[in-house]
């Protein structure tokens, strides 16, 4: 167990690195001159010079990346071209944010799309399940900026229960902050919800349909248990392998979610962070968005290894 | 024969065609005892509907099943007539089976020990800390070795005949008055498949529980069994005591099951097998299902249905050909 997690986590490592390697030659290939977008139009060949020694990119390519690669080990990401001020400051302002909006879109997803797919997975055919199926199938197919400005438009504007923008009110404080803390969440955690939900309720769906053809499903029955104890004791936790694995796979995707819904709903997360850069051409902070997420993806996928390894037995520790 | 503790009388049972919605029959009026501490073998080719029938004791039939006729007497309850709460206090209690793949027959999620101390929690008033001592103790019964570490090992970990053992262990936790083994060896290599019919004999022997044994090895059925009944095509053709089985085999049908045993001073080049297969439910004929099969067809064949008449005490065949014999 141990072993395999320090394996995995070494992996995880090679990843981030090879995923910083390319963000660091692409930003390099890239045809604009830094110096441009720092000083703007106004400057000297002398200005500019100075700047590109500053910088260091004068220097061999090697030689940068090493460089680049040490300041990103003691947490240097840089400085923004646009607001002048280290990314890594700037990244740890919008990361709870988007942190925030993204675990409790999970963890939602997984109570109400789970048991929702076990369910009607069970109940295959029945009119519950064509209902819960219909639903499902709209949610992969949907639109998310569409899906967003809809709810924007009904629940915010149209009939305003909730905010149309931003995390918080800052009129508030303390308990109430909270409150509105979540209020803010709730039409942007509901748009990412229902691609994600959808995900969950087919994928797990088709694998109670299959799991409870299994053999293993006739044992449970003979033993003379309840039915209900099949499906949750002996289908679900079997159900739930492929589920999982299609999370894991699904965090990338999550990562585009983030970046249209926080646009959307003027969330201050790292999506619309990456949103504004690209306009900006703010290249540091793109760079170190990317790294960032790569991070988080990586590292969510770790914790989904090890969820697989404690749900299925026969997963090989060697 | 003795008082019989299971009795299924006159069962008929049919599928409903999802498309369609017609019932097609499968069983027709099946009748079979099973008497206390007795190795009733049950015989016949794949689709012939010995699992069908032992399916339906067990309240195991999917959706799609129907039962349209008869009864299945045990504890002198209708066990046709329960609701599935009702039908939990007998299942895996009283009446517990083993199936015919043990590779997957088993969780692969929980442990061993946890899937055999489950049984024992569905129907004794007892820990989960002792239930699993129990399973260990059952696993001893089943002669696994070192069982206190294959109760902590998954079932992958474990070979075919080890899980097959296991599945009896499970089966037999609660002390069940019946066994019912589905095909129990035949996904087992030879000397395994040896090896768990003594164990099952051994435990039957030790427990005097009953065991119904369904299969299509009659070297097993001549191994294990008191008493034979052979099924074709949903219907009970013949029923006798293993030694008058094979000293008289008397339905056609049996006959050829027979003849199609290879033997080791056999002269003939080629074995012998029965023209044709079962066909599907949907073709069954109206009166002699095997009539179509059968060498010795004749015009009564193909239009009354022959029904179990005794030619002599415990031996019981439904053939035209016997009936002048069951007659006298």
């Amino acid at each position: 167990m141990g072993r395999y997690v320090a394996r995995r986590v070494l992996k995880g490592v090679i990843t981030l690195l090879i995923t910083i390697t390319l963000t660091f030659l692409i930003v390099r290939l890239l045809p604009s001159d830094p110096a441009l977008m720092m000083l703007g139009e106004m400057f000297t060949a002398d200005q500019r010079d100075a700047l590109i020694q500053q910088f260091g990119l004068d220097k061999p390519l090697l030689q940068q990346y090493f460089i680049y690669l040490g300041n990103l080990f003691r947490g240097d990401l840089g400085m923004s071209f646009f607001q002048r001020r280290p990314v890594m400051t700037i990244i740890q302002e919008k990361l709870p944010w988007t942190l925030l909006l993204m675990v409790t879109t999970q963890i939602l997803t997984m109570l109400v799309g789970i048991p929702l797919g076990v369910y009607s997975g069970y109940k295959r055919g029945t009119a519950l399940d064509q209902v819960v199926n219909a639903v499902a199938i709209f949610g992969v197919s949907v639109f998310v900026p569409w899906l967003g400005f809809t709810l924007l438009y009904f629940f915010g504007f149209r009939l305003p229960i909730f905010p149309v923008g931003g995390a918080y009110n800052v009129a508030t404080s303390g308990f109430a902050r909270v409150l509105d803390i979540g209020e803010h969440m709730v039409l942007p955690v509901a748009t990412l919800m229902v691609i994600f939900l959808a995900n969950y309720v087919l994928y797990t769906r088709g694998s109670v349909i299959d799991v409870m053809e299994e053999d293993y499903i006739k044992t449970a029955r003979s033993k003379g248990m309840t039915e209900r104890r099949v499906l949750w004791k002996h289908a679900s936790k079997n159900a739930m392998i492929p589920t999982v694995t299609m999370a894991g796979m699904m965090l990338g995707q999550m990562v585009g979610g983030a970046v249209l819904t926080e646009t959307i709903y003027a969330y201050p997360g790292v999506g619309r962070m990456i949103y504004q850069a690209v306009g900006q051409q703010d290249y540091p902070v793109l760079q170190g968005a990317f790294i960032i997420l790569a991070l988080s993806v990586i590292t969510m996928n770790i914790i989904t290894d090890i969820g697989i390894l404690y749900l299925d037995p026969r997963i090989k520790l060697e | 024969m003795p008082e019989p503790i299971l009795s299924i009388r006159n069962l008929s049972v049919g599928f409903r065609d999802t498309e369609t919605k017609e019932v097609i029959n499968v069983l027709r009026d099946v009748s079979i005892d099973v008497p206390a501490d007795h190795i009733l073998g049950i015989v016949g080719e794949s689709g012939c509907g010995k699992s069908v029938t032992m399916h339906t004791v067990m309240g195991l039939l999917p959706r799609t099943a129907v039962v349209t006729a008869g009864q299945i007497r045990y504890d002198n309850r209708d066990l046709l007539g329960l609701n599935p709460v009702q039908m939990n206090e007998y299942r895996g209690k009283e009446i517990a089976m083993i199936f015919q793949e043990p590779m997957t027959s088993l969780n692969p999620v929980y442990r061993v020990g946890d899937q055999i101390a489950e049984m024992l929690e569905l129907h004794q008033d007892i820990s989960h800390k002792d239930a699993l001592a129990e399973a260990v103790r059952k696993l001893e019964l089943v002669s696994i070795p070192s069982p206190e570490k294959v109760a902590e090992q998954y079932p992958h970990e474990l070979s075919g005949g080890m899980r097959q053992r296991v599945m009896i262990a499970i089966a037999m936790a609660c002390d069940p008055k019946i066994l019912i083994a589905d095909e129990p060896t035949t996904a087992l290599d030879v000397t395994i498949q040896a090896q768990i019919l003594a164990l099952m004999k051994a435990l039957k022997e030790k427990m005097h529980s009953s065991i119904i044994l369904i299969t299509h090895d009659l070297g097993v059925v001549a191994e294990m069994a008191d008493e034979v009944v052979v099924m074709y095509a949903g219907d009970v053709v013949e029923k006798a005591l293993v030694v008058n089985l094979f000293r008289e085999p008397s339905h056609p049908y049996t006959t050829g099951l027979l003849k199609s045993l290879p033997m080791l001073h056999s002269s003939d080049e080629r074995l012998y097998n029965i023209v044709g297969t079962v066909p599907s439910p949907r073709n069954f004929p109206e009166a002699c299902r095997f009539a179509p099969r059968c060498e010795f067809v004749h015009d009564r064949c193909l239009v009354e249905r022959p029904r179990l008449v005794r030619i002599a005490p415990d031996h019981e065949v439904a053939c035209w050909l016997r009936v002048a014999q069951g007659a006298a």
